[in-house]
């Protein structure tokens, strides 16, 4: 009986105009955004080259330099990135706080902050819409050192001056200055990280974490609409009671439409990812390097379907509660915060529904991540279940209470 | 298993207000009607019969079964709510297989009774047209053959044939006696011609009570030698319906005819006419206060 | 207009807000009351203040102009209204200014507490810009819904016309959001062009 209930909220979702757009939208989003990543024009790197890229330091001093070079930055122009709940806030500082701001950096390098700023404009030069290698090179090696004996924890203790100043969510926080500091590859690393690529990710998976990159974008904001408008369609087409009054279990009634929307909206996905490993499979071809052909179901299906699942199952549950829209206005204030949080777009997974891989390829950092990475998707595949056994506890309610929102 | 509805101390309250109040009634097998005015409780009881409202009080068992067990209830009970709709963009075929599956019908027998019940429901035609082109009759039809798909003991039907037309009324009457030759069909209205040309028993609820449950013929002894036919002038009507309780009136130029119904006669002149169940129901209703 | 009339309509545009609208009213109070944790006002230049308004503030658009027509989503109810003297598209307009008032006010609220804040920017031009934007991006939700009959679907144009603005307002020309924090302040016009086709388009859709 599921099979035949399955097949039929198949034919129901198929029938909204609203899965339609959905497939439209999706499809224009990754074919305009991963048109244009050029992953065909990837070379193997040659001695000499002037720039291999960049790749996240380790090392404290560097961390203390890069770190300080921000802050140069932001002194000097007054304005800090914070990211406190979500969204970008732009931090303004008052005359006396920028004031103490420049007495913190003083402190760490032993210069005036009229000579920091000088050695900036110096490094940097005019900003560049369209920088060279050469001006990628100099603004990856500008650096402000520390003075002589700065120790890190002094350092750590700077920052959280500055945090204060600037409030949450800025670059300076522990944990975010420690995995953000790049610093230049060299050749050799350049030569690793290209090894890695054919070797572990043997280049489909690095493409692949790419599109669910972009793909997890829009999963995040519109599955809430296929799952607000199922759910809504019954009160609308005045069917509720009839429905009701069936002797069918309500698991098996929520289950069937929860499933049959996951089935029908992982459909242009798949597709998609398929579609988008094509050209990366036949560069492998050409490399000499055995790709991963089924990438776009293994590496798509631990991303995205867990966000998929929970954006889909709380849209149902908000909606089967309250009978209303709030899910539309809840979930793209989550989906939303959720991409605006990410202090950086490679890896800082957290508990965020977005998880970002805005580069191609980096293996060995993403295995670095990973675990917390599979905790994150983990916790959402399991809360999205949760969210639809409770979705059948009150759509139960619902049935023997006239079918009232609760 | 006895094919009845037993209804014991039946109590629902919405809040404060008491929508059904310690309603005592046992239908038995064939067609029953609930006769009641607008806001009577009969939308009511029927959820309360149906699993869609809990009760607040009192016992309710369907064939045996406790109302409390709602999936048993909702397998042996077809319902066609006041205001039955469906999908509209889906064909009436595929609603009535949509609705047969909720019912848990396997595939091979919903191959052999979609087919069958719309025929029956003479939809037969209609079955690749979307439900939202349907006419209101033509809905009607599909509600009772989704109410009829899996073949329960008992039906309940809240106000069918609000809204038809007179060939439409008649059509969906017989369809419901048809039906009702092996079960129960519990038939809610507030139209008295649809339990006249239908019910043989028949209950009259009036603000959640019982006023009346018996066979027809009793509910028109209650009037009997009470209506009265009299030409009166047209002048006078005004006077009379305030006198008496009028229910039909027929002019002609200065004159008219009334239908009267009083305990004593009212004019000398007046005959005395076969009272129907309209008159009956109309007495009860004018004099519940005593009846209940 | 006669006094009588003025009443008339007054009345039918508290109905509405009093039975359908308020919720999306109280939406756009809690944009307001929780705008501190998501954005600054603190000492904001030109283009900072820009993005407060296109990236926050343009939210308020579609919360207030998409669900205008949702009374008449059923079929039956708007059928009787349509049957009555009172003329349809009267009654949408009156909706669509009272949300444009209330956009209006949400626009002056965040201008007055980024100046407050110590900002400093044009706040005519930002101001301009803003309330033709806002207009904009709800318009599309009002004229969605219209098409539709489904604010659902009018929330989904907007919200999804907003996020490919994120990373792809190339492909919408002149129309496309975030220009103004950008540095380009000329768009008004043509949001307030469309803005005007989409409503009207939206208003004889349903009249």
């Amino acid at each position: 009986m599921f099979g035949a209930l399955f097949l039929k909220e198949c034919r129901q979702v198929l029938k909204s105009l609203v899965y339609y757009i959905y497939v439209a939208v999706f499809v224009l989003f990754i074919t305009s955004q991963l048109s244009s990543e050029g992953w065909e024009q990837l070379k193997e790197p040659v001695p000499g080259q002037s720039y291999y890229g960049e790749t996240i330091t380790k090392d404290q001093n560097l961390i203390m330099e890069g770190t300080l070079a921000n802050l140069v930055q932001e002194v000097y122009h007054n304005s800090f990135a914070t990211y406190p709940m979500g969204f970008y806030k732009g931090v303004t500082l008052t005359e006396d706080e920028a004031a103490a701001a420049s007495e913190i950096l003083e402190l760490c390098t032993g210069k005036s902050f009229q000579t920091l700023a000088e050695e900036m404009t110096a490094q940097l030069g005019l900003y560049d819409p369209n920088p060279s290698a050469d001006a990628l090179a100099a603004a990856a090696n500008y650096r402000v050192p520390v003075k002589d004996g700065f120790t890190y924890t002094a350092f750590e203790t700077a920052m959280e001056d500055i945090c204060r100043l600037v409030g949450r969510g800025s670059s300076y926080e522990k944990e975010r200055y420690e995995n953000s500091v790049y610093v230049p590859m060299t050749y050799e690393q350049a030569r690793a990280e290209f090894d890695t690529l054919c070797r572990e990710d043997r280049l489909t998976r690095a493409c692949m974490r790419l599109f669910c990159d972009y793909a997890g974008i829009m999963l995040a904001v519109l599955p809430i609409f296929i799952g607000v408008s199922r759910v809504l369609r019954d009160k609308r087409e005045k069917a509720q009671q009839v429905i009701f009054s069936r002797p069918i279990s309500s698991g098996l009634i929520i289950a069937s439409r929860y499933l049959a929307s996951l089935f029908l909206i992982c459909i242009p996905v798949v597709i998609t990812a398929f579609w988008q490993q094509r050209t990366c499979y036949d560069l492998a071809r050409t490399l000499g390097i055995r790709s991963d052909s089924w990438a776009f179901l293994t590496v798509t299906g631990v991303w995205l379907l867990p966000e998929i699942m929970i954006v889909l199952a709380l849209s149902f549950l908000i909606t089967e509660l309250t009978d209303t829209l709030l899910a539309v206005f809840i979930q793209v204030a989550w989906g939303i915060a959720s991409l605006f949080t990410a202090s950086t777009l490679v890896g800082d997974f957290g508990f965020k529904l977005v998880a970002r891989w805005n580069t191609f390829g980096q293996a060995e950092r993403f295995a670095s991540q990973e675990k917390e990475f599979l905790l994150n998707r983990g916790c959402y595949f399991l809360l999205a279940i949760v969210c639809v056994i409770l979705t059948i506890i009150v759509y139960d309610k619902k049935r023997s209470k006239g079918g009232k929102a609760l | 298993m006895e094919t009845s509805i037993e209804i014991l101390d039946l109590t629902k309250n919405y809040g404060k207000k008491q929508a059904l109040s310690k309603v005592n009634l046992t239908i038995p097998r064939g067609m029953f009607g609930l006769l009641g005015p607008n806001g009577a409780g009969k939308t009511t009881l029927m959820k309360v019969l149906t699993t869609l409202i809990p009760k607040t009080a009192g016992e309710v068992k369907i064939c045996g079964v406790p109302v409390e067990e709602s999936r048993k209830i909702r397998s042996m009970t077809g319902y066609l709510p006041q205001d039955f709709s469906m999908y509209g963009n889906m064909s009436v075929y595929e609603a009535l297989d949509y609705l047969a599956v909720l019912s848990g019908m396997g595939k091979t027998e919903r191959k052999i009774k979609v087919p069958e019940v719309l025929d029956q429901v003479n939809l037969l035609e209609k079955k690749r047209g979307k439900v939202r082109s349907l006419s209101g009759g033509m809905k009607r039809r599909l509600g009772i053959a989704q109410a009829i798909i899996h073949q329960p003991e008992v039906i309940i039907v809240d106000e069918p044939t609000a809204g038809l037309d007179p060939e439409e009324r008649v059509r969906f009457r017989n369809l419901l006696c048809e039906i009702a030759k092996d079960r129960i069909v519990l038939l809610s209205t507030h139209i008295v011609g649809d339990i006249e040309a239908t019910c043989e028993n028949i209950a009259v609820l009036d603000q959640g009570k019982i006023c009346f449950n018996g066979k027809v013929k009793e509910l028109l002894s209650i009037v009997e030698g009470k209506v009265y036919s009299t030409e009166i002038a047209a002048s006078e009507l005004e006077r009379v319906k305030q006198k008496y309780m009028v229910t039909g009136i027929l002019t002609a130029g200065t004159a008219a005819t009334v239908k009267i119904i009083a305990d004593e006669r009212p004019f000398p002149h007046a005959k005395q006419v076969q009272p129907d169940v309209e008159d009956a129901y109309m007495y009860l209703m004018n004099k519940k206060n005593i009846a209940c | 207009m006669k006094k009588t009339d003025f009443c008339q309509y007054g009345w039918l545009t508290v109905s509405f807000i009093k039975r359908q609208y308020y919720p999306h009213l109280l939406l756009t109070l809690l944009l307001v009351i929780f705008s501190g944790g998501f954005v600054s006002f603190k000492g904001l230049g030109d283009l900072q203040a820009a993005t407060v308004m296109e990236m926050y503030v343009s939210f308020a658009g579609i919360l207030l102009l998409t669900p205008l027509f949702t009374p008449e989503q059923d079929k039956d109810i708007r059928d009787l209204e349509r049957s009555k003297a009172t003329p349809m598209w009267k009654l949408y307009l009156l909706r669509i200014l009272s949300a444009i008032l209330v956009c209006l006010f949400v626009i002056l609220l965040f201008t007055g507490f980024m100046k407050r804040g110590g900002s400093d920017f044009e706040t005519g031009i930002l101001f301009r810009g803003a309330c033709c934007e806002l207009l904009f991006l709800g318009s599309i939700g009002f004229f969605v819904s219209a098409v539709t009959n489904q604010a659902v679907i009018g929330y989904m144009a907007a919200v999804v016309y907003y996020a490919t603005n994120i990373g792809g307002g190339k492909y919408f020309g002149r129309l496309a959001l975030f220009q103004m924090m950008q540095g380009d302040y000329g768009a008004w016009i043509y949001w307030l062009l469309g803005a005007a086709v989409l409503l009207t388009a939206g208003v004889f859709l349903r009249k």
